[in-house]
């Protein structure tokens, strides 16, 4: 068998045949003496680990915590799509949600082919240290690791109706990956360093609450991005607020994205000439929220591209299509 | 008026009785001497053998080294081959006490479509 791992900002997520595991990318260091915090977290049945004396609460435990005390510092094991270099126990944290999302090979060097971003073209770095990383902690594990980039893990499972041929967007917490694809040639990947976490960081800076508060307004809320604003403003309320401001940095994303599709688009020799208008397909966790590709299409309208978009698709089940098509992969891989 | 005067002073140096003229010739003739057997013995050098090989490469003289070193190390300098692919370290957390939410049940891919997809450009 097979296995497919989405190596998120915000959440990992791992795919088998019969059964999807999700992991919050995040952890939260408890202050005090390590055997009471411990008996304390075990009789509440919190996850956590332990390490050089300090205790983390793990996963999603973690980021409801820092929702109730608003003083909790949320830490995250990766930033803008990579490994947080200003995070040093960030590795083991990993290992250890790899480990149990994961679990052990069911035979032995069993494939494992896992997600990594395309080089960005927005942020002087690069991607192999991350890659390499991922690929020891797998292959620790007891997996045989293959990488696979983000956007063509994405492109497997929205443009396999198409023919591989279309291009496809995984808009993540931290980074937006996208890919051209011709026959199930990638013609040009590439990724820009924003994602949900930007929409979250401004929107939270412009109405004076915390990044953490503004994420959590924008994955729990009624929120609707294609709504019309009228009467929007009429309840000010903190959330219609935080709504508003979030919206408004979806736009500025979305415009970030197209923008600079175009100019690959423009510029880059590899680009293939489709003869007929392609579907552009888009998956990951800020894609999910309600009105996304009504909003989208709007906005691509505005900005437009230099081919012929055949229609815009939200993949099915957005938030685990990368995982999926790691899946797919995996299998294809195995069965070679 | 010129020429007439050039040539009656190299008369006159040529058959002075001084012996200046037969010493200029001679230590020129000498210091030409001495420049071609310079040359000559620079041309006649064997060339130096090339003292570094990179890895397996074989060198002029058909001698090999296993990796990037002087063939004369100094005693007691060995070399160091570094192993770029080594395992990082990470150190082990405990997962057991993490929990993670499940959705269990066939999981929808398109693999199948992507086996056909391949195959058929085969």
């Amino acid at each position: 068998m097979a296995v497919g791992l989405d190596c998120g900002t915000s959440f990992y997520i791992s795919s088998r045949a019969d059964l999807i595991k999700k992991q919050r990318n995040a952890f939260l260091t408890l202050d005090g003496e390590p055997g009471v915090i411990k008996r304390m977290l075990s009789r509440k049945g919190i996850p956590y680990v332990e390490r050089n004396n300090r205790t983390h609460i793990v996963g999603q435990y973690a980021f409801d915590y820092a929702q109730i005390f608003s003083g909790a510092q949320l830490k995250r094991p990766m930033k803008d799509g990579l490994l947080n270099p200003g995070e040093r126990d960030s590795l083991p944290v990993l290992k250890a949600i790899i480990e149990e999302l994961l679990g052990k090979p069911e035979s032995e060097n069993e494939t494992c082919v896992y997600c990594v971003p395309s080089k960005p073209i927005d942020r002087e770095t690069l991607v192999n240290y991350h890659e390499d990383a991922l690929s020891n902690l797998i292959e620790s594990l007891g997996y045989k690791p293959v990488s696979v980039e983000e956007s063509v893990a994405l492109a497997y499972e929205g443009l396999a109706d198409h023919d591989l041929t279309g291009i496809a967007i995984s808009m993540g917490a931290g980074m937006c990956n996208l890919c051209v694809m011709y026959a199930g040639m990638p013609a040009v990947t590439f990724s820009v360093a924003r994602g949900g976490d930007f929409i979250d960081t401004h929107a939270g800076l412009d109405t004076g609450v915390s990044t953490a508060k503004a994420q959590y307004v924008k994955e729990s809320s009624n929120l609707n991005i294609f709504k019309q604003t009228d009467g929007m403003y009429d309840d000010e309320t903190e959330q219609s607020n935080i709504q508003s401001a979030l919206r408004s940095y979806y736009g500025a994303l979305i415009r970030y994205l197209l923008a600079n599709l175009r100019k690959q688009f423009t510029n880059a020799d590899d680009i293939p000439n489709f003869q007929n208008p392609v579907p552009l397909v888009i998956g990951g966790g800020t894609a999910m929220v309600d009105g996304f590709v009504d909003f989208f299409k709007v906005q691509l309208e505005k900005e437009g591209l230099p081919i012929d978009i055949s229609d815009v698709i939200l993949v099915e089940n957005p938030h685990t299509a990368v995982s999926r098509g790691c899946l797919a992969d995996a299998l294809i891989e195995e069965s070679d | 008026m010129v020429q007439r005067g050039i040539s009656h002073r190299l008369t006159i140096f040529t058959t002075m009785e001084f012996p200046l003229f037969e010493l200029i010739i001679l230590s020129s003739i000498t210091v030409l001497q001495l420049f071609l057997l310079e040359l000559w013995l620079i041309k006649k050098k064997p060339k130096e053998e090339h003292k570094y090989f990179i890895n397996g490469g074989t060198a002029q003289s058909g001698e090999s080294s296993p990796s990037l070193r002087h063939s004369h190390p100094s005693k007691d300098v060995g070399h160091i081959d570094l192993d770029y692919q080594s395992k990082m370290y990470i150190e082990n957390v405990d997962s057991s006490t993490i929990v993670s939410t499940q959705e269990e049940g066939k999981v929808s891919t398109k693999v199948d479509k992507l086996r056909e997809l391949k195959n058929r450009r085969r």
